[in-house]
């Protein structure tokens, strides 16, 4: 493959000539170098696809170069293909080749040479895409891996924060509740005002816990929850997160969580909210229960009273009324009639008291004429003694 | 004008050069060195000195710019059809180098040979005037001002460098690495490393500079860096420190090998008999053949009732291969001691090659090296048993060998032709 960059290292010249007149002929882009100290100190050395290094160098030899150079986490990556001397295979066949990538003895042919060169650049190349798909697979494992911490770290945060409000928001709510109606019912107690205080009582336990703390409790869930949860949550998610983890997932990061978190705070809250709405309506109810049964008890006999007395002042004169009317027509029937039937019976047996009998039917209705509006004026007094009068009168009428 | 450095420096005389902008040539000697400078209208043109004339072709060879055979063709050329013509001129003339490139190696060749000459302190000096059209043309022409002032920067350096480097003939060997070497705060210019990159611990520093391709201040100046930070040392047990007592107990070794299984067996040659008495030798290639020839060369005539022994002489051809080989550099394979070359390694290795265009010039390195070590190696043959004597081994092991020689690569070798193309064989 052409322009491939080669430092090939051997401390003989005519080695160094060589297989650069062979790599350069077939495209590659030589540099030679005579010892391990100049291999692993080319200022460029970084940019070689290949270093080519005899075992058995001047000062530093070819495994010790190999070691540094494999050992350099700058420079590791390039491979080494070490020439060792044919004599000296036996002896190194034992021996760790300090990390290089192959191996091939000299002298050589060119063609095997080339065959070898070719042979490592190309898996250098394979292992580079290998390698390079590796790092993808460990970028989206670490960035799942921190979204997943991530997650888990503001699910519980946000968990330790909404139980943390619902604690401190139902403890302030009981607290100012208790302490409200405790002061109300002190206060209309020491005043003596029994009915005002179950009044009031009724009122506070209705409209003050029911509906007041119920609206209290909504409105502070939505504003105190949601803020101090998303303010909250954002910082620990900050300061909780490692740098380089947050580095590392930063771009996703930016786009993904901000919307996940949201969502998921809402959730919860929502969640939470019902649950504390909940709660809170328990306790009203409680609260309800405790004190509405009580308040009734006391409350009924008195209402029944005044109910009584309401009936017969408005329904009472109107039914006696009517019925002194019927027991004086009554009266009338069963008295007066009789007595005016036998005087008229009388009369006409003894036609010779017609004018007694004729003066005497006057004087009657005359009576009865100026006795009828008497009655009817003196109803409610004269009621028990009714038909006596009726007689009195006509008596002295007779005499 | 003449006279002595020790009175009037090397900067000053140069300096006044400069001031008349004459013609002519500067001869400067001390003991027995000697260097010309060629001065054309005030401005230095070329130099000679005794290695001169090798070193350009060298230089090019070792940094990649000429073939060893085209060198070989080119300096053949000089010798025959124009020998009054400089390799420089005839490189160019022939668009072998762009002219560019020549001159930049020469000028720096040349202001490098200048300031070496700024160290000495004693010496005689002088000017000759010379006619300007008897200088020829000149492919570069140096400024003096500039190069005093540049060498008397370096000669300050040089001091300090001399302190650490006193020769170029040591060799230089990278030390081993900490547990906790941190390669980083190295941090290399691409100069530095170049130079690092060529030390393998068996080249001298002169060999470095040839094969960095840079000039010799700046790579003595690096060198001493490295070695005063010690990531580079100098070897205890240089060669040619050690002249007198070369035969250590490995080249002992390698001796008891060769002889064990024969010269053959050290040159990869066998013998084969055939129809008629006489024996075929064949080889792996003309490497093989010479090296044989050397070999045998060192065992008739330290064998001959002449020989008269010197000092060294048992590791004669190890002295003048660490010499050599600091030249051919990419003959390195070739191992040399107890007065037998073995070129079993690099034939075996440019047989895996199958001796194609890819070894070509490390392969002429080679034969270019073995022929340079015959032709030292018999001259000093020549002084210990007599030119005759020596001459007549040459002739006897010519004829052995002649036409009878069979290689397998790189066929056939005009042994016979080359052999006494480089030694002048007496009568």
């Amino acid at each position: 493959m052409p322009g491939e960059r080669v430092l090939v290292v051997d401390r003989s010249s005519t080695v160094q000539e060589a297989t650069k007149a062979i790599l350069e002929e077939h495209g590659y882009r030589v540099t030679i170098a005579s010892n391990g100290l100049a291999t692993v100190t080319h200022p460029e050395i970084e940019r070689f696809d290949l270093i080519m290094c005899d075992s058995t160098l001047d000062g530093i030899d070819g495994l010790e170069t190999t070691r540094q150079i494999k050992t350099d986490k700058e420079i590791y990556k390039i491979p080494v293909l070490l020439m060792i001397p044919e004599d000296s295979i036996d002896l190194l066949e034992s021996v760790p080749l300090k990390g290089a990538t192959g191996w091939m003895a000299k002298p050589f042919t060119p063609t095997r040479l080339l065959t070898k060169v070719e042979e490592i650049i190309d898996e250098q190349r394979l292992r580079v895409r290998s390698r390079k798909y590796l790092d993808d697979a460990a970028d989206r494992q670490m960035q799942q891996l921190a979204e997943t911490k991530i997650q888990a770290a503001v699910e519980k945060k946000i968990q330790i924060i909404v139980e943390r409000a619902i604690q401190s928001i139902v403890s302030i709510i009981d607290q100012k509740a208790r302490r409200e109606v405790d002061a109300r019912v002190t206060a209309l107690t020491a005043e003596k005002e029994q009915e005002l205080v179950r009044i009031t009582v009724q009122e506070v336990a209705k409209s003050m816990i029911e509906k007041q703390a119920e609206r209290k409790v909504t409105e502070a869930m939505q504003t105190i929850l949601v803020e101090q949860t998303e303010k909250t949550v954002r910082r620990a998610a900050d300061s909780m997160l490692p740098s380089m983890v947050k580095d590392r997932i930063k771009g996703s990061l930016e786009d993904i969580l901000p919307r996940e978190v949201e969502a998921r705070v809402d959730k919860a809250a929502q969640l939470k909210a019902e649950e504390i709405g909940e709660g809170i309506v328990q306790i009203v109810q409680q609260q309800a229960i405790k004190h509405v049964p009580l308040v009734a008890k006391e409350k009924l006999p008195e209402l029944a009273e005044r109910q009584l007395v309401t009936l017969t002042e408005t329904k009472m004169p109107r039914v006696i009324a009517e019925s002194a009317r019927a027991a004086v027509a009554k009266e009338m029937a069963q008295t007066v009639k009789p007595i005016i039937d036998e005087e008229i019976g009388r009369l006409k047996r003894a036609r010779r008291t017609n004018l007694i009998i004729v003066i005497l039917v006057l004087l009657v209705t005359l009576v009865v004429g100026i006795l009828a509006p008497i009655v009817v004026d003196q109803t409610g007094i004269l009621s028990s003694r009714s038909p006596a009068p009726v007689t009195q009168p006509t008596a002295p009428a007779a005499q | 004008m003449q006279g002595n450095l020790h009175e009037v420096p090397l900067p000053e005389v140069l300096q006044f050069i400069s001031m008349g902008k004459p013609s002519g040539m500067l001869h400067l000697r001390r003991d027995n060195n000697e260097i010309t400078l060629y001065v054309k209208g005030g401005r230095i043109i070329n130099s000679s000195s005794i290695e001169r004339k090798r070193r350009l072709g060298d230089l090019l060879v070792q940094r990649g710019l000429l073939k060893r055979s085209e060198l070989s063709q080119l300096l053949q050329l000089q010798k025959t059809v124009e020998s009054d013509k400089r390799l420089g001129h005839i490189l160019v003339e022939r668009d072998v180098i762009p002219e560019e490139t020549i001159r930049e190696v020469l000028r720096m060749q040349l202001e490098e040979e200048i300031w070496a000459l700024f160290a000495w302190k004693e010496g005689e000096f002088r000017f000759e005037t010379v006619d300007e059209a008897r200088l020829g043309d000149a492919i570069v022409h140096i400024d003096i001002e500039p190069l005093i002032l540049e060498g008397t920067r370096r000669n300050d350096e040089w001091e300090a460098i001399l302190d650490v480097i006193p020769n170029d003939s040591l060799v230089l060997t990278v030390a081993s690495l900490d547990e906790e070497f941190d390669r980083d705060s190295l941090n290399l210019k691409p100069q530095e490393w170049k130079v690092l990159s060529e030390i393998n611990g068996r080249f001298t520093i002169k060999a470095i500079v040839n094969r960095s391709g840079m000039g010799r201040f700046e790579v003595h100046r690096i060198l001493s860096q490295f070695i005063k930070s010690g990531l580079v040392v100098i070897r205890a047990d240089t060669p040619l420190q050690n002249k007198s007592s070369a035969t250590t107990a490995k080249s002992a070794d390698r001796a008891d090998a060769g002889k064990k299984g024969g010269i053959l067996s050290l040159i990869g040659g066998t013998k084969t008999k055939d129809k008629g008495a006489k024996e075929t030798l064949s080889f792996i290639s003309p490497i093989g053949v010479m090296g044989y020839f050397v070999n045998v060369l060192a065992q008739r005539v330290t064998a001959l009732k002449e020989y008269a022994p010197s000092e060294g002489d048992d590791s004669l051809y190890e002295a003048i291969w660490s010499d050599i080989g600091q030249t051919y550099t990419k003959a390195d394979l070739l191992s040399v001691s107890a007065n037998s070359v073995n070129t079993r390694d690099i034939e075996t290795f440019f047989s895996g090659f199958e001796f194609k265009e890819a070894v070509d010039d490390c392969y002429e390195d080679t034969i270019e090296a073995l022929t340079t070590l015959l032709q030292t190696a018999f001259r000093v043959f020549a002084t210990r048993v007599g030119e005759r004597p020596a001459s007549r081994i040459v002739r006897e092991l010519l004829d052995e060998l002649g036409d009878q020689t069979i290689v397998k690569y790189r066929g056939p070798f005009p042994l016979v032709e080359r052999v006494q193309n480089v030694l002048r064989l007496a009568a």
